[in-house]
């Protein structure tokens, strides 16, 4: 009796130090890194943090399948925030104290990011914020890097093609009325200014505005050689439709922002839009062999061939992450200092991407023409010129 | 500005107008008879467009759409009068307009949840047809809005002036107690109501989604608001004054953006129309004093 | 020690629960349907904004000018409100929200779309506040809002609302004039969301038009209504509820708005007077409760007294 209950004590002690020893082993060394993120995954732009977090989930899985950092795994931890600035500072608060994530992608709007940016920046834990273009989410915030144009550089873009290289002089402006779409004006007016084209027209609308037609009789009425718009996809689907059932296009050639590369777009423009000319900070498809494998493997994961604008941008973010991981360790300070120091970052198109003081990076402009042929956005040429490109002048706008 | 270009602004105001007309005309009926501000009618005006795609995914028809989309939207809003809004009747009027919210961000999450966040195409090719006369172009949908708005209005007119179903309906929207002395169900009128307003909100819906392309979960929300904005310039619950208001504000739209530079979106516009107006006129415009 | 993320829920509890407090005043006590709180909360909260960046003042010196700014909102508001009444006024006042709204993004000295950042952090005595001396002010605004109320709706102004609430003819018989007390409540309840919107401003240290539309305020007014209208305990609760909800439902992630949705419709279906409004479900129970539990206490008393 005595006995069996010894031996009986003995096994149940074997299995549990056997538990532990299994348990206790991997926690060392194989603990997963979180990776915070956090993005509208319901709500009204419940679209764009859900592309965004699918290229974050697809940037974290195929570097786990390669064997992750140094042989730990990373773990995506995401919260929704709505589109909601308060809510987007609660939950960066929540994964930096609770989840203790060493880095964040930042999957949100620029409104929300500028909220909770300065969150990230106070408890020192670098974000890359994926696709926001507003100058304040990184301006100031020493931990807050940005995966993205600053909004103003597309429209100097458009501007300098559309006067240099293609000699129009009268140009019409349609603004989309909220930080991303009044950049990329601000950028287009200063160029035009510049270079000398003449704006005849310049309307502002909200980017929930989806009825064109009053604007595009009036701008067809002034003959002009091109029209310069800014906005989300659903707005620049809308106007560049509503435009060439008017007349307006292709008779004048029409120029957007980068969320040309949006669903809406592809799904919504139909056989108009030929043609239509936008600046983007990735594009595919392209003959690139890199980018090719990634959209395989995109398609692969989620069986939608678009990638849009939003998903590209946090895939790429994901991975410059990851990468300043590799470069600089696996904790806080020392990411931020692999992210400042980054140097030649291949993007997803294949282009070398390096970063600049204001942790900005030098990001080439993909001018893409939508083809209806073939549905899709073509590559004309990567704007790489760092006159046009470099985000650095555009500060002087934001204080 | 030259004759061709006001040409095209009119039409592109009467288009914008009679969707506006559309939305109001349900609020206002539904106005007249209950008291309550329907804010859900927007959520109803987007399944609409929702159903009226799926049934043209399916049938490609757009005809068979059209009268799917508005039997159904016409079942959901009995089925919103009779379960949510009739127990709330003798309670304070938050507390229908509380519900009313609350319904609408439910079907808002509801189409997110069904149909996904992105914005979907309604693409109909047989519309996408247009017609230019002396410079000025009209597209094949611009033809179904108008041509639609008309149809409905002449139909509703009828129904509500020639039948005894839309003199139990004027009768409601009197008064309930003497309606009932003089033996009209005043039950079964109200559903009718609710019935017609929301098929011709889920026609519009409908027409919208085709117009500009686009079914999306926060369709319902701009043209909502402005919906009940309307009912209250046009005189509450008079139907023929949210139609007039609706028509006035396409145009002032139209006219406003193109031709001013107010620093204000068409929304803003909207709205301060409105507020300017219930200062100026508090009963609307064919309201009664 | 609390962690930082459960002080931000404790901090937007407190600043919404003032907010609530103060459509309470002119929603619950005078009757007077507001749906555009968040004009008031936006006119506070912008003044505090433009002060103390572009003027240099600090957050206690900005901090009555920008209150004053509100309750002079509520009463330019409230003056064509008299105008109208019940779903006019319902109407009327999403108006307003909507043209606010749209001044703030596209007047040049609001800062656009874009609003107003970098609002300095509040100080005291010299020192920066950090989170937690941040929550304890919030705490304090909070419970001087909470006096603030319970004199008023003690007072003879308390009665007046009442009345003007319940029977605005009768009101205006025994006389009293209906239309001071309205834009009395109009102002003092657009002075509490003033302050709540002073203190948000200075929690997320950016303003923004879209922070103070429409939507803000239907959940503001939705917090009041989900509480219980009238009630000071329901304002608070409403706005803590509401503010916690999404919180709490984080596990059901994609369907929170749902819950959200379908809470209010059944709560207006089942329990209208709200979650602790007088007369329901809750309170009823919980006043018994209380008036056993006093008796209780009265009798072991009597027992200990002559055993």
């Amino acid at each position: 009796m005595r006995a069996s209950s010894q031996i009986r004590f003995a096994c149940h002690a074997m299995v549990v130090a056997a538990g532990l020893l299994w348990a206790a082993a991997p926690a060392g060394a194989q603990q997963p890194i979180k990776l915070g993120f956090f993005g509208p995954l319901t709500d009204r732009f419940a679209a764009l943090g859900i592309d965004a977090k699918k290229g974050a989930d697809l940037a974290i899985k195929l570097a786990n399948d390669a064997g992750g950092v140094n042989g730990r795994k990373i773990e995506l931890v995401a919260y929704d925030d709505r589109g909601n600035r308060t809510e987007s500072i609660a939950v960066v608060r929540k994964m930096i104290e609770q989840d203790n994530v060493v880095a964040i992608v930042g999957g949100s709007l620029s409104l929300t990011s500028i909220a909770s940016a300065p969150v990230a920046n106070e408890e020192k834990v670098p974000m890359v914020a994926a696709y926001s273009n507003a100058v304040g989410v990184v301006k100031g915030n020493d931990y807050v890097f940005r995966w993205a144009s600053v909004a103003d550089v597309q429209g100097w873009v458009m501007a300098h093609h559309a006067v240099q290289e293609r000699g129009y002089k009268k140009f019409a402006l349609l603004m989309q009325d909220e930080e991303y779409g009044r950049g990329i004006i601000n950028g287009a007016e200063q160029g035009l200014k510049k270079l000398g084209g003449e704006v005849v027209y310049k309307k502002a609308f909200p980017p929930t505005e989806r009825e064109f037609r009053a604007i595009m009789t009036e701008i067809k009425a002034l003959n002009v050689d091109a029209v310069l718009m800014s906005g989300l996809g659903p707005v620049l689907t809308a106007g560049g439709r509503q435009g060439y059932e008017i007349g307006v296009f292709p008779k004048a050639q029409l120029y957007v922002g980068c969320d040309l590369n949006e669903a809406d777009w592809f799904t919504g423009i139909g056989e108009n839009g030929d043609g239509t000319i936008g600046t983007l900070e990735f594009i595919t498809p392209t003959d690139n062999a890199i980018t090719k494998k990634f959209m395989a493997d995109y398609e692969a994961a989620y069986k939608e061939k678009i990638i849009t604008h939003e998903a590209g941008l946090a895939y790429d973010a994901t991975r410059l992450i990851i990468d300043a991981m590799k470069r600089g360790g696996v904790d806080r300070e020392g990411i931020r200092k692999a992210l400042a120091e980054t140097k030649s970052f291949t993007n997803l198109s294949g282009v070398k991407i390096s970063y600049t003081e204001l942790r900005e990076p030098m990001l080439p402009i993909a001018l893409g023409r939508w083809d209806k042929a073939s549905q899709q956005i073509k590559l004309m040429k990567f704007v790489e010129d760092p006159a046009l490109i470099d985000p650095r002048p555009w500060y002087q706008y934001y204080k | 500005m030259n004759a061709t270009v006001l040409g095209q602004q009119l039409v592109n105001a009467l288009a914008l107008g009679s969707v506006y007309a559309m939305i109001a005309v349900g609020l206002a009926m539904i106005y007249g008879v209950l008291r309550i501000l329907h804010i859900a009618h927007a959520g109803i005006y987007t399944a609409g467009a929702y159903l009226g795609l799926l049934a043209f995914r399916e049938t490609g028809n757009l005809v068979i759409a059209l009268i799917v989309a508005m039997t159904a939207a016409a079942l959901l809003g009995a089925l919103i009068e009779r379960f949510i809004y009739r127990p709330m009747l003798a309670r304070p009027r938050i507390v229908a307009l509380i519900a009313s919210i609350g319904l609408f961000i439910c079907l808002s999450d509801l189409f997110r949840i069904l149909a996904g966040p992105h914005q979907l195409a309604f693409d109909v090719p047989e519309l996408a047809g247009r017609y230019t006369a002396g410079g000025i172009t009209v597209s094949g949908i611009d033809l179904v809005i108008l041509g639609g708005t008309a149809a409905i209005f002449v139909a509703l007119w009828f129904v509500i002036r020639k039948t005894s179903m839309g003199f139990a309906i004027r009768a409601v929207a009197q008064d309930v107690e003497t309606a009932k002395t003089m033996g009209i169900d005043v039950d079964r009128s109200v559903s009718r109501v609710f019935m017609i307003g929301s098929a011709i909100a889920a026609f519009g819906g409908v027409a919208v989604a085709i117009l500009y392309n686009a079914v999306y979960t926060t369709m319902g929300d701009m043209i909502g608001y402005k919906g009940l904005a309307l009912i209250v310039i046009g005189g509450f619950g008079s139907i023929s004054g949210a139609v007039l208001a609706a028509f006035l504000l396409g145009f002032a739209e139209t006219a406003l953006t193109t031709y001013m530079d107010l620093p204000l979106s068409r929304e803003g516009i909207a709205m301060l129309m409105l507020v300017l107006l219930i200062l100026i006129r508090p009963q609307g415009l064919l309201g009664k004093a | 020690m609390l962690d930082a993320y459960t002080i931000t829920i404790l901090s937007l509890m407190g600043i919404w629960s003032i907010v609530a407090l103060g459509l309470n005043v002119i929603t619950g006590y005078a009757g007077q349907f507001n749906l555009g709180i968040g004009v008031y909360m936006g006119t506070g909260a912008y003044t505090t904004a433009m002060l103390t960046t572009a003027a240099g003042f600090s957050f206690w010196e900005a901090l009555p000018l920008a209150v004053a700014a509100a309750a002079l909102m509520g009463f330019i508001t409230g003056l064509p409100a008299l105008r109208v009444r019940e779903d006019s006024l319902a109407v009327l006042t999403i108006g307003m929200v909507f043209v606010f709204e749209s001044l703030l993004v596209y007047l040049p000295y609001f800062g656009g779309p874009l609003g107003i950042g970098r609002i300095a952090r509040v100080s005291f005595g010299g020192d920066a506040v950090g989170k937690e001396g941040y929550l304890l002010i919030i705490l304090a605004a909070l419970a001087l809002t909470i006096a603030a109320t319970l004199y008023l709706k003690r007072a003879w102004i308390g009665l007046a609302w009442e009345s003007v609430r319940e029977n605005e003819l009768a009101t205006s018989v025994i006389g009293i004039h209906p239309a001071r007390f309205k834009l009395y409540a109009f102002t003092i309840g657009a002075a509490f969301a003033g302050l709540g919107g002073v203190l948000y401003a200075h929690f997320t240290r950016y303003v923004t038009p879209y922070d103070f539309g429409f939507l803000p305020s239907i959940y503001v007014l939705a917090m009041v209504v989900l509480g219980g209208l009238g009630t000071i305990r329901g304002a608070v609760f409403g706005a803590c509820f509401l503010t916690l909800l999404p919180e709490l439902f984080r596990f059901v992630q994609d369907y929170r708005n749902l819950i959200y949705g379908m809470a209010l419709v059944l709560l207006m279906l089942y329990e209208p007077r709200g979650l602790l409004g007088d007369g329901s479900f809750v309170w009823r129970h919980a006043k018994a409760a209380a008036t056993r539990l006093r008796a209780l206490l009265w009798h072991g008393r009597q027992y200990a007294a002559n055993p």
